[in-house]
């Protein structure tokens, strides 16, 4: 006998994110999926970010790696709730998926938070396809990863609200162009926004800072 | 690599159908689903998840039938409706970026068959996975 299901194989982990979406917009708490392939630079792009944050909005993050507490005690020095989330406890999953944010998401003071940044475990392909609650999604591409990465990871490109390239520092070292790289993005996603920065250096932040801002000030209703 | 927990979905998806039916379990003969060229998912992997997951429960021999579905864009400016080979977001026509994905980014469990003859199973190995 055949039976007719017609239902979303994603559908629990869909679930499972919008009821962390519902308590994180009532909250009023704007929340960021950065997710990009291994050594883009999201934990250093943090480091850069936090201390341009600070004192003007209250930023929580959660740190989603396969293993090891490193990445959360590199965001501890600044003082502000973090939790780390290490998925080798789930059979060392490539992605973070809702029920892990779930039931982490009260171990941050939410009542005292304005923005919480959450960094995928880093991979350019599952996490594309789990929803976790978030508000946006924000992919990193640096420039040592050749120019041809969204080409070749389109899903993900195609999925995020924002593309951060980071170390343009090494464009000339590597000999990229960064219209190749912008070119790149534009064929996968034309609407895709683009910020070209340097967490080494810090060029190109006050836009992304802006960005945070504008985006938290909209979901607080200012 | 997360075909691996998209199989243990497909398991469960089936199972609570088959609870809500039945209260309980019957062998399954056979799964069908749909997948989008653009949901991340590779059907080779996913096929080998399912199959090797699915020893020794309810769904051990089953058939693994996975429907593809082309990624289609809509043009929002010359209203041309065309499937895309490349996930390029241009309109093929008119060159137009103002372009809408349309499917292609499906993965859902369409339907799955029973084996009634066998009799009625109460409880599935690995079911509380």
């Amino acid at each position: 006998m055949e039976i007719k299901v017609g239902e979303k194989i994603l559908s629990k982990n869909d679930q499972i994110a919008l009821e962390t979406k519902k308590i994180l917009d009532e909250k009023g708490i704007f929340c960021i999926n950065m997710m990009s392939s291994p050594g883009s630079g999201k934990t250093t792009i943090l480091e850069k970010t936090i201390p341009q944050l600070m004192g003007k909005m209250r930023v929580g993050v959660i740190e989603g790696d396969v293993a090891t507490e490193i990445d959360a005690s590199r965001i501890e020095k600044f003082e502000i709730p973090v939790v780390q989330i290490t998925t080798d406890l789930f059979g060392g999953s490539c992605h973070l998926s809702a029920k892990m944010i779930a039931d982490r998401i009260n171990d941050l003071p939410l009542d005292e938070l304005d923005l919480i940044i959450v960094e995928n475990v880093g991979n350019l392909i599952c996490p594309a396809g789990f929803m976790i609650g978030a508000d946006a999604d924000v992919v990193v591409l640096s420039l040592t990863e050749g120019p041809e990465k969204p080409l070749k990871y389109p899903a993900i490109f195609q999925k995020s609200h924002i593309a951060l390239v980071n170390k343009i520092d090494l464009a000339e070292v590597l000999e990229i162009d960064l219209d190749t790289i912008k070119g790149n993005v534009e064929k996968i996603n034309p609407k895709l926004e683009k910020v070209f920065l340097s967490a080494r250096t810090g060029a190109g932040f006050s836009e992304w800072i802006h960005w945070i801002e504008d985006n938290v000030r909209t979901k607080k209703g200012l | 690599m997360h075909e691996m927990s998209i199989a243990v979905n497909i398991f469960r998806i089936i199972r609570e159908k088959l609870k809500e039916m039945y209260s309980g379990y019957y062998p399954v003969k056979k799964v069908r689903v749909v997948v989008g060229k653009m949901s991340t998912v590779v059907p080779e992997a996913l096929e080998f998840c399912f199959q090797s997951a699915g020893c020794g429960t309810i769904f051990d021999g089953a058939k693994f039938e996975l429907v593809e579905i082309p990624m289609k864009i809509a043009c929002q400016d010359c209203k041309e409706e065309m499937a895309i080979d490349e996930p390029f977001l241009f309109c093929r026509k008119c060159e137009s970026f103002n372009v809408e994905v349309v499917s292609g980014r499906e993965l859902y469990v369409d339907t799955f068959e029973i084996d009634e003859d066998a009799g009625i199973i109460e409880t599935d190995r690995n079911e509380f996975e």
